[in-house]
This record gives C-alpha cells, sequence and structure tokens, in this order.
C-alpha cells in the first residue's frame, strides 16, 4: 500500500515538475512599459551591428517600448513558430518568407497590414505590398526582396563560341548554348531543382500556366506541361543538365558548387548567389557575369520576399506595428541593403540611391543593379494556395517521373491534377 | 524512528529525476500523440476531434504502405548486414598485438562520431553522376560504362542510402562486440588451437556462439534503428527519386513539418510505435527463453 501510495507520488511529482511547461508569455511589465519580442531569420552575428542600431533608435524614439531581439536560423524558424503558435506564445514581430507566413495568415493568425499600417502603404512597391496577400488581408510588411536571374560563366562561353556578353534571352537559345558548350567543353550547360516550387516557378516563368487565374484549378495534364517535360528531358538525356536535377536537395546549392568548379555554365540564381560564388571560387567568379532572367511568351516575372509581420496576438500590438513600420522604412531599408550587399529592398525611395545603379564591373554589383531593376516589375507568382505542400508535391513527383522517363507523361500528369484538384475543392 | 518512516519512501525519491525526464519527454509527448491522432490538428488552430478517421485513412494510404515497405526493405538488409559486418571487424581488430590496431579501431568509429548531416552531404557528392564513386567504376576500373545513378535511380537510391547507415553504424556495434570479445577466456581458444582448429572453426565454434548475447543486443538496436531511420534520408534524398525513399519515420516528419498534418501524422506515429512495441516485446521474449534454455 505504502508502495503503491509513493509510486504515485512519485507519478504527481513528475507531471506537476511538466505543467509550469505550458504556461504562455506575457508582453507588457509590471510598471506599464511594454516588452516587444522580434525574431528574425539567420541575420546574427553578421547583422548584429545593424539589427542592435536599429532597436536602439527605435527604443530612443519611442520611449517605454523595449525590443527583445532573437534571431532564429533558417532551418530552425518554421518549428519555432509553429510550437509557439501551439503554446499560443508567438513573438511581436516576425521576419518570415511567404511560403511560411503564408500558413500563419491561412489561420487568421496576423494582422492585417492593409489596415493597420494603411499610412505607410505607398512607401512600398505594389508587387511588394501585395505579395503578402491572402484573401483581402495583406497580412505582413515586405522587408528585403531578392529576384531571379540567370549567371553564367563567360570562359565556358568562349571556348563554347558563344558571345560572353550576351546570355540566352529564351529557353530556346538556353538549350542551344547548353548543346554548345555541353559538346565543346564537357560541362554541365544548365542545372534547375524539381524540389520545392523552384521548377514551377521556372515553368510559369517559360509561359506554362499550371493553375487557372484564380488557382482553383490545376493545369498539369496540359500540351504545354507536356511540351515542357520534352523540354527537360531531352537536356537529360543529352547530358546538359545533370541528373542531380532530378533529386537536388540544397536546391541552389548544388548548383552554385558546381558552377564554382567550373562544371557548370549556367542556372538560375539569386542576388546573393554571386557572393558564394566569390567565396568559393575567386577565378570563377572573375569568369561570373549575369543576366535577367528569361521570361517566355506570357510568362511571369518573379520576385523572393522576406516580410515582416505582427501576429494578432501580440500583447503589444501597436507597439509592434510601429516597430514593423519603422524597421521596414525606406531609410533603415537603404542602410541595411548597403550593409548586405545583395539584397534589394521592398521601398520605392530606395532605388533612387546610386548603390542601385553605379556598378564596379563585378558580378556581384551586376546582380544587385538587375535586381533593383527588376524589383518594380516582379510579382509573387503562387499566392496562398489551398493544400499547397501536397499539391506541389503531386506535381513536381509526376513532373520528375515524367522527364526521367518513369512513365507515361500524360497519365502521371493526369493522375497528378486529379490529386491536386481533390486538394483544390 | 524518522528513519523508519521515511524508508519505504527512499528508492522511489531516487527515481524521481529520471521520472520527470522520462514523464516530460516520453509519456506526456506519447498521450498527446494518442490524443492527437483521433484529431484533425495542425497546430496553428485549434485541434478538431475526428475519432478513428486518421487511421482510417492511413490504413487505405498508399504513400503510408509504400513507406511502410521502405522501412521493413532498410530492415531486412540493414539488420543482417549490421549483425555480421560489425562481428568480423571486431575479431580482425581484437588483436592488440596487430601493429596500428588503436588507429584501425578508431578509424572505424570515425563515422560513428561524425555528424550524420556531414556524413550525409560527403555521400551525396560521392554519389554523385560525376562523383568519386561513378569516377571509379567508369574510368578507374572500368566495370561500368555508364555512371550509375545512385541517388537519381529510384531502384537504387534506397540501396545507396542504406550503404551510409551500414557505413555509420559498423564502428558503433564493433565496439559492443569488442566488449563481448574480451569476455571470452583465452583458454577456450588455446585449447582448440590444441585440438587443431583454424580460424574459422574457432569463429564459428567459439567465438559467435559465446557472442550470442551480444548479436542479440546488436540485432535489436539496429532493427530499431531501421525501423526508425530518418537523417539518411532526409540530408541524402529528400524522400525521392519520385519519393523512392520515403520511409515511415520521413513520412511522419514530412506529413508534421511540411504538410502540417499534425493529427494524421501522429496517427502514424502511433501506428509506428505499435509495431516497434509488438517488436520489443517478442524480441524480449525470444531472448529470455533462449537464456533460460542455455541455463
Amino acid at each position: 500500500m505504502n508502495h503503491t501510495r509513493a509510486l504515485y507520488a512519485v507519478l504527481l511529482l513528475s507531471v506537476a515538475a511538466v505543467l509550469p511547461l505550458s504556461a504562455g508569455g506575457g508582453s507588457e511589465g509590471a510598471t506599464g512599459d511594454q516588452e516587444i519580442t522580434f525574431w528574425t531569420m539567420s541575420l546574427s552575428p553578421r547583422f548584429d551591428p545593424y539589427i542592435n542600431g536599429v532597436i536602439q533608435q527605435f527604443e530612443a524614439a519611442t520611449p517605454g517600448v523595449t525590443v527583445n531581439w532573437v534571431d532564429v536560423p533558417w532551418g530552425d524558424m518554421e518549428t519555432r513558430v509553429l510550437t509557439a503558435a501551439a503554446s499560443d506564445s508567438l513573438p511581436d514581430v516576425i521576419n518570415l518568407n511567404l511560403p511560411f507566413s503564408q500558413q500563419l495568415a491561412q489561420n487568421d493568425l496576423l494582422v492585417n497590414m492593409d489596415v493597420a499600417a494603411a499610412d505607410v502603404r505607398d512607401d512600398y512597391f505594389d508587387g511588394t505590398w501585395a505579395a503578402s496577400t491572402y484573401g483581402d488581408v495583406v497580412f505582413a510588411l515586405p522587408w528585403y526582396i531578392t529576384t531571379n536571374m540567370i549567371f553564367y560563366n563567360r570562359a565556358l562561353f568562349e571556348a563554347a563560341g558563344l558571345d560572353p556578353d550576351t546570355p540566352p534571352e529564351t529557353f530556346d537559345q538556353l538549350l542551344q548554348y547548353a548543346r554548345r558548350i555541353r559538346s565543346a567543353t564537357g560541362a554541365y550547360g544548365y542545372m534547375t531543382f524539381f524540389n520545392d516550387q523552384f521548377i514551377m516557378e521556372e515553368l510559369e516563368r517559360k509561359g506554362v500556366r499550371l493553375f487557372n487565374a484564380d488557382f482553383t484549378e490545376a493545369r498539369f495534364a496540359s500540351a504545354e506541361v507536356l511540351e515542357a517535360v520534352e523540354f527537360y528531358r531531352t537536356m537529360l538525356d543529352e547530358g546538359l543538365i545533370p541528373a542531380e536535377t532530378l533529386t537536388s536537395q540544397s536546391g541552389t546549392g548544388e548548383a552554385i558548387q558546381l558552377f564554382s568548379a567550373g562544371e557548370l555554365a549556367m542556372f538560375f540564381g539569386g542576388t546573393s548567389h554571386a557572393r558564394m560564388i566569390q567565396e568559393n571560387s575567386q577565378e570563377v567568379y572573375a569568369n561570373t557575369a549575369v543576366g535577367p532572367q528569361i521570361i517566355g511568351s506570357g510568362g511571369r516575372r518573379n520576385i523572393a520576399v522576406m516580410n515582416v509581420a505582427v501576429p494578432e496576438a501580440s500583447g503589444a500590438r501597436e507597439a509592434a506595428i510601429a516597430f514593423a513600420t519603422f524597421l521596414t522604412n525606406n531609410e533603415n531599408q537603404v542602410v541595411f541593403a548597403e550593409d548586405a550587399g545583395a539584397i534589394v529592398p521592398s521601398t520605392r525611395g530606395a532605388l533612387d540611391e546610386p548603390f542601385f545603379s553605379q556598378s564596379d564591373g563585378t558580378a556581384a554589383t551586376a546582380a544587385r543593379i538587375m535586381s533593383a531593376q527588376e524589383v518594380a516589375q516582379g510579382t509573387v507568382i503562387f499566392p496562398p494556395i489551398q493544400n499547397w505542400p501536397e499539391v506541389r508535391d503531386a506535381f513536381i513527383t509526376a513532373f520528375a517521373r515524367a522527364v526521367a522517363g518513369d512513365g507515361d507523361p500524360a497519365d502521371l500528369l493526369a493522375e497528378a491534377q486529379i490529386t491536386a484538384n481533390d486538394l483544390l475543392q | 524512528m524518522a528513519t523508519r518512516y521515511y524508508k519505504p519512501w527512499t528508492p522511489y525519491l531516487y527515481l524521481v529525476p529520471a521520472a520527470i525526464v522520462l514523464v516530460t519527454f516520453v509519456f506526456f509527448p506519447l498521450v498527446r500523440a494518442v490524443y492527437f491522432s483521433l484529431t484533425e490538428y495542425n497546430l496553428l488552430s485549434d485541434p478538431r476531434w475526428v475519432g478513428l478517421s486518421n487511421y482510417q485513412t492511413l490504413f487505405a494510404s498508399q504513400p503510408f504502405y509504400r513507406a511502410f515497405w521502405n522501412s521493413v526493405r532498410y530492415f531486412l538488409v540493414v539488420v543482417p548486414v549490421l549483425i555480421v559486418l560489425p562481428l568480423l571487424v571486431a575479431v580482425l581488430v581484437n588483436d592488440r598485438k596487430l601493429p596500428g590496431v588503436t588507429a584501425f579501431r578508431t578509424a572505424y568509429y570515425f563515422p560513428v562520431v561524425t555528424s550524420m548531416v556531414i556524413a550525409g552531404i560527403m555521400w551525396r557528392w560521392l554519389y554523385t553522376e560525376r562523383g568519386l564513386l561513378n569516377y571509379f567504376f567508369t574510368s578507374l576500373l572500368p566495370l561500368l560504362d555508364e555512371p550509375v545513378g545512385w541517388l537519381t535511380d529510384p531502384g537504387i537510391a534506397l540501396y545507396a542510402v542504406m550503404a551510409v547507415t551500414i557505413w555509420k553504424g559498423i564502428g558503433y556495434y564493433m565496439v559492443i562486440y569488442l566488449a563481448g570479445l574480451q569476455s571470452i577466456p583465452g583458454e577456450l581458444y588455446e585449447a582448440a588451437t590444441l585440438d587443431g582448429a583454424g580460424p574459422l572453426r574457432k569463429l564459428i565454434s567459439i567465438t559467435v556462439p559465446l557472442l550470442a548475447p551480444s548479436m542479440a543486443v546488436v540485432g535489436v538496436l539496429s532493427a530499431m534503428a531501421a525501423m526508425k531511420v530518418f537523417d539518411e534520408v532526409f540530408v541524402m534524398t529528400g524522400g525521392g527519386p519520385f519519393q523512392s525513399t520515403r520511409t515511415v519515420v520521413f513520412e511522419i516528419y514530412d506529413l508534421a513539418f511540411d504538410k502540417l498534418r499534425f493529427g494524421y501524422a501522429s496517427a502514424m506515429g502511433v501506428v509506428l510505435f505499435a509495431i516497434l512495441f509488438v517488436f520489443s516485446v517478442v524480441s524480449v521474449r525470444f531472448g529470455e527463453r533462449r537464456y533460460e534454455g542455455a541455463q
């Protein structure tokens, strides 16, 4: 009997020890001062001086409010935000990428900036402001932007008898260039990625429409998609793209590695990739040039947006919105972009700065200038779409199998279309 | 008097720290997972009770059976290899007089302490179309005409990932066998030598039977690891090509953290738990019976 009671006591003590773990946190101090928590995605330690500087300026201008900055590694952010949302302890201001903030927005967890920050709306480009839209709600302020561009190796172009100042302007040219480079140098002509939504965005840039206008119906089995299958299958069969295109895990990372080793002539990347190539190989970097993203007939130009959101549950909502708008205002974004060197602000005024128009002849500045020119015309290709991860996977798996010849392309894509349409209902 | 009063509590109080850890990190999440498996839950909004519907969906789901079959294949290949190969390695490095034996032991153990992410990325590069392995087989030792799609061919990728699990596991299980080998009396080998037994006979007639308990431990540990394999798949193939290397734990992770279907993923976790629980009970019972038989 004693033993049984003792055992219960052990269990009770153990359970009691767990209970405080589920308690949430508050934002308002006992003195009436407010503390807002701000999470960023992988900005520390590189940008510590910049972020701390912005926080100090904000605190000086807003007495009674202190900002507690927490930097979360890129790979942990999704899990951290999910667990914070589940335990009602989301921070007051969060820096997120678009796909994940869309999931929060779909669950009505984020403040509508169209209402809360209406006074600053005109400071941002229309495309960047509208990027974070779900239904009628603008769920975040746009922060920094990168755009897509073609990186190419001038030395490989020259070796293949191509003009190193003229990157391909159409996808057909891309195929022809890749062929010449492969036969003259043995290097891969091109690399893309059949993971995440990279290939889907590439198809949309090519002019292939994967959905109807309001994204409620999939059009995976169209003649255009089947034509695209042939395009990539030709590339694969002729050895113009690495077989790893089908399975690449790190996306652009693998292309950068091959490109830096001089084994790849062209890939589509973002503004910051010039610096990565420079870190990997000075020699290849000296031969690296960038060209505008290739847009096919009817294709759409895309941008990648990092945004700043304020959760509805914030205990210091007004202060949080004030900090989010301060962080993303034109002045602060310009300083940030100049510090980072590889990003473009989402604000209209920023692009008047000479930093975004004057070249020093390197690939890094060329990439920055190109991004700055494209950001005003860019858009986010895929808005929040119902059951997006499943819809995306259904397409990518079918498309990759079709390209690899692992089944009849028409059947594979028709099946994926049925799956996607069920998910979109 | 006071000592007598507190005496029955004492052993249980010693259990409290371990119990706190177990309740916090094992039993509490386990009970929550069973509850979530009966709900539709995405972490971002409140769970909605759906009864057994997640289990109905699960048992009718093709992706689940594919993932389960991949885990079973993993089990069928990796476990026998990890029972036998580390044993042979342990026997080889058990000879203390062998010059450089410590270096060999360290070398075999090195993969165990290497992070799976680092090892996975390294192997991914070895496995690429123009990687070292294809260079070896097509150029250096021209056994093949064309490079092998180690991680890009859906028929091969799972086995290529298994090879990494085996490479990484050899050192760990070798240490378990080495501990077992130390406990085998040297007289047995001396007597066998006098009887004219060669190295193979000694291995079969002395080492293997006396290492049976270690082999059982290795079998259970490697079986659990094989059924729960995740890191290798996540780092090297991401479940591809064409979802051909998705194992049960990978499927659970993907459903929970990419698709935000925590309820459904929890149901899959509960099914995996049930399978492993039955397997563990059977292994323990089987082990006990064999031990009693040996007595």
